[in-house]
């Protein structure tokens, strides 16, 4: 059997030699890439001016760029961006339906002036990643700043294959030298697109300054050798602890880590869900969708739903009627954007067969195969594995008061469905005290937009380097060095 | 048809092995794989027969799984218990001090009726497993909750009498040796570092190491003379769950549970000091006498340094035994980890085991590196996903899962998160006719997800992080 090759990319290069095997059984995917230990020195960018050839482009130059790569990135034309469709069909989480999508979805991604000019704008000022932008100070001293490119590595996640084009975008418009580290969920798209960027245009300044390389996270003898500040000024880690934590092991002056830690999602219900049949109708499809949307194998995904119900028999008969529209309504999503699982977990399965052999404390709804389960809670406290629930399975959880909801919101919650509307104005100031990061309209947890901040920073702005220019003469900042300029204090 | 020479040696292999193999290893792991497998199913026949409706748990899977009786050995396989079950109660009743309804939860786990314990006046583990011990004849054991849910299994006195007298026939005799184990106590010392009291499984058999291997409390040495408290331990793991999230307030501590937890701080603090007087003082004043020393690989292994660092070698009669493994707990195994603990204690025998608290027996590791499964112990191999049995022919590889025909109290079928590979063909160079599991024996959440990156938090994102938070702190 022949096995799938990822490419290197280097700045330009196609690289298929020296290749050994990766991935295997735990990963669900066999493939070969160039030994990344012969080309360590290589793909490091040691000459910060190399940077200087992305100055001679404009954004619209990039926007232009961007827009011709998305259109020669079209699945059925492209060989490489098939290979690794099917490559992440076997080692991704989400079902080949789901996963066609995403990659359908990349040309119209790059070419979506309208959403990169405003991702740009709204978290850097296009202006400053332009040149250099005036302004002054109450000090007196006139300034000049501009947002610069770096020198960065990117250690993306897999779980979603359009994070590959959203970096070489980002990467372009920010006009850095990316370095993708694509993970072993995912391991083809990121090479598939940097290989069509060398064929499309070889010698173009953001073709320059793309590399791909794979080698396995947490490999010292390798890391140790590229995480360093005379090749690399940041390192952009997505996801899991364990990738988080052996980059953190170089970091020092001159090289900083932007970590997107691994993040989990809820919802908040107020009792007005129960109004009418319809209104709970409503509520259903949208906490069905918040769940079931992308199979939940987004951090953005609702787990674990609080349900001002209250806890009494009638709050659970309620929260239980609830729980079987959701269950109905995940079923009926629709199969491009949610189907049943291929592999459901089976961790999770076994605890949810467990809970089926004890009502005392929770009823489960589904759960039969591998469609997704509602697990209603009796008591007001999520199930104690709320941290594996996936593959479209929630937990309910009856509660008499916010506060209750409120308890379980820590440093791990990202995203917090609300619904009604009007809940938000009794959460908005607290959640985010307690680690929420981003407040959503009900059932909108999974539409996001790219122009807004994340993990609760601003990516790209933290991707820049922030480089300010001063000017002062005596007339406007009187000086230091003068009597009227030091009067005691500084 | 089957008969009934048949059951009723399949009844006596099922309630007391010890009996059945006549007290002697050899017989143990001599007897036909093929006239063992047959008398593994009549016995499960009668198991299930006796606990279908007498366990509420296993009556409902039963149930739910259309299994109403047994005729071949795969059968048993839907009605299994997951590992996660003897931990299905919600934290929240444990957090909030609902021992009451703990104990209803508990009473659906096993044969015995707990419906007339009384626990409302229970405010924490420590008095409920007190109230248990006092109401109820059964001795509840639970896990380390080392990863913030607390296991709790019931067990029976007797069984756990006959589980360590099994494992001193299994421990002290040499494979093809005719000797017979008695009744009375071996009368030799025991190294145990760790607590004397307390709730965990292991601790629970200790008074049966007592009775069956030290045959007197003096030649207990025990670390810590005191009682752990379940609460710490159970506490501590929350804490640093909490600690990880950011939400340290949402653990309430009373303030005597504040006051243990400072106490078992102090004593962890005080470890490499408590060891080094331990092998000092303790472990000298019996010295050339034989020995059992048992504790996971990691203490055994600082406790050799200590005594070697000292001078102290070969201190023990050749025919101790060191019983040990147990997981890495961050640390890493160095390869030679058994010649610093056999060279202190001078013992011959340095004996690995796999085994597990839900299964009441110990597969040994033979002299070829293989474990050679105890014969009251069903083997199961099943498919990692589906949990469907695999073929019990061959070399194949898949998720553990047994059938402890000893189990009493509690239901013997058990599904583990073990990655196992086992030889059906039974053909050990070492000559035990037992199937046989590989060395290599891992957890399948340490093999899956090799570098694959989501954004989304999983259970072992929450698990890495609160393992890399317990690496501070363990000691030397």
């Amino acid at each position: 059997m022949n096995t799938a090759i990822a490419p290197m990319v280097i700045r330009g290069k196609i690289i298929e030699e020296n290749l050994i095997e990766f991935g295997g059984r735990a990963q669900g995917f066999v493939f070969r890439s160039p030994d990344p230990h012969a080309y360590v020195e290589e793909i490091g960018l040691t000459s910060p001016d190399a940077l200087a050839d992305l100055y001679q482009l404009s954004f619209t130059d990039i926007l232009d760029y961007l827009e011709e790569l998305g259109q020669r990135l079209v699945l059925e034309d492209n060989q490489h961006l098939q290979q690794a469709f099917e490559a992440a069909c076997a080692t991704a989480a989400m079902t080949p339906p789901l996963l066609r999508v995403q990659y359908a979805s990349i040309p119209a991604f790059l070419g979506n002036r309208k959403a990169l000019i405003e991702s740009a704008e709204q978290s850097i000022g296009i202006a400053h990643l332009e040149g250099w932008v005036e302004g002054s100070t109450c000090t007196g001293h006139a300034t000049r700043i501009r947002a610069f490119g770096a020198r960065t590595v990117h250690v993306i996640a897999g779980n979603a294959p359009l994070l590959s084009a959203m970096t070489v975008a980002r990467n372009a418009m920010l006009r850095s030298d990316a370095i993708i580290k694509p993970p072993s969920n995912d391991p083809l798209t990121a090479a598939a697109i940097g290989r069509q960027m060398v064929e499309m245009a070889p010698d173009h300044p953001l073709t320059r300054h793309l590399s791909v390389a794979y080698w396995k996270g947490g490999d010292e003898a390798f890391e140790s050798r590229l995480y360093q500040p005379r090749n690399v000024e940041k390192i952009i880690a997505w996801g899991g602890f364990a990738s988080v934590k052996h980059v953190t092991r170089y970091i020092q002056p001159g090289l900083e880590l932007i970590s997107l830690d691994p993040k989990s999602s809820a919802s908040i219900i107020g009792p007005e869900a129960f109004a009418s049949e319809e209104t709970l109708a409503d509520v259903a499809q949208k906490v069905a969708a918040d769940v079931g949307l992308h199979n939940q194998q987004g951090c953005v995904n609702a787990r674990v739903v609080y349900v001002l119900s209250g806890t009494d028999e009638q709050g659970i008969n309620q929260l239980e009627r609830l729980g079987r529209l959701v269950y109905e309504k995940i079923q009926q999503l629709n199969p491009q954007l949610s189907t049943v699982a291929e592999r459901y977990s089976p961790e999770l399965k076994a605890h949810v067969d467990t809970l089926k052999l004890d009502d005392d404390w929770y009823s489960v709804i589904g759960g039969e195969d591998k469609e997704g389960a509602i697990i209603v809670s009796r008591l007001p406290a999520p199930v104690d594995f709320s941290a594996a629930l996936c593959d479209r399975t929630a937990n309910l959880v009856p509660i008499d008061c916010l506060d209750e909801a409120i308890a379980f919101v820590d440093a791990y919650t990202q995203t917090v469905g609300i619904y009604p509307e009007a809940l938000k104005q009794d959460l908005m100031d607290i959640l985010p005290l307690h680690g929420a990061q981003r407040i959503v309209s009900l059932g909108y947890a999974t539409q996001m937009s790219n122009a807004a901040p994340h993990d609760g920073l601003e990516p790209m702005r933290r991707m820049c380097k922030w480089i300010l220019e001063e000017s002062a003469d005596p007339s406007t900042v009187p000086p230091f060095w003068s009597t009227a300029g030091f009067s005691g204090t500084i | 048809m089957t008969s009934s020479v048949d059951l009723r040696r399949a009844r006596q292999l099922a309630d007391d092995p010890g009996v059945f193999f006549e007290g002697n290893y050899t017989k143990m792991q001599s007897i036909a794989w093929e006239d063992l497998s047959k008398l593994h199913l009549e016995a499960l026949k009668i198991r299930f027969e006796e606990k279908r409706d007498a366990i509420p748990m296993l009556e409902k899977l039963s149930n739910q799984a259309k299994v109403d009786t047994l005729s071949t050995i795969d059968d048993v396989v839907p009605v299994l218990f997951d590992h996660t079950t003897y931990k299905s109660y919600p934290n929240a009743l444990l957090d909030s001090g609902r021992f009451d309804q703990l104990t209803r939860w508990l009473d659906k786990l096993t044969t015995h009726d707990l419906s007339d314990v009384d626990a409302s006046h229970c405010d924490n583990i420590d008095s409920w497993m007190d109230a248990l011990d006092k109401q109820t004849d059964l001795k509840v054991g639970h896990s380390s909750g080392s990863t913030g849910t607390m296991s709790f299994l019931p067990r029976g006195a007797e069984e756990l009498d006959k589980y360590i007298r099994n494992m001193k026939i299994e421990l002290f005799q040499e494979f093809g040796s005719d000797e017979v184990v008695q009744d009375e106590p071996l009368n030799l010392h025991v190294i145990y570092p760790f607590f004397r009291h307390g709730a965990s499984s292991h601790i629970r058999a200790l008074e049966f190491w007592v009775k069956h291997f030290a045959g007197d409390e003096e030649r207990l040495h025990v670390l810590y003379p005191r009682r752990m408290s379940s609460d710490v331990m159970y506490l501590s793991a929350r804490i640093q769950a909490a600690a990880a999230r950011g939400n340290l307030d949402s653990v309430k501590l009373s303030d005597e549970m504040r006051e243990r937890m400072n106490e078992f701080h102090k004593l962890q603090k005080e470890l490499p000091q408590l060891l080094e007087k331990y092998v000092e003082n303790e472990l000298k004043s019996f010295a050339g006498e034989r020995v059992l020393a048992t504790g996971p690989w990691t203490i055994n292994w600082d406790m050799a340094k200590i005594g070697l660092e000292r001078g102290m070698r070969n201190m023990y009669s050749p025919d101790s035994v060191v019983l040990t493994g147990g997981g890495t707990k961050g640390r890493e195994v160095p390869e030679d980890w058994r010649e610093p603990i056999r060279e202190f204690i001078g013992s011959r025998r340095i004996q690995a085991m796999y085994g597990m608290t839900e299964c009441m027996g110990s597969h040994l590791l033979c002299e070829h590196e293989k474990y050679h499964i105890a014969p009251w112990i069903i083997p199961y191999v099943l498919d990692p996903d589906t949990c469907t049995p695999l073929p019990r022919t061959g070399r194949v590889t898949g998720r553990a899962a047994f059938f402890d025909l000893t189990a009493e109290v509690l239901w013997g079928g058990f599904i583990t998160g073990d990655e196992v590979t086992i030889n059906w063909a039974a053909n050990c160079p070492c000559g035990r006719t037992s199937p046989y599991f590989d060395y290599k024996i891992q957890r399948y959440k340490d093999i899956k997800g090799d570098d694959k990156i989501t954004c989304a938090a999983s259970a072992e994102a929450h698990e890495e992080a609160l393992s890399f938070l317990n690496s501070f702190g363990t000691g030397r």
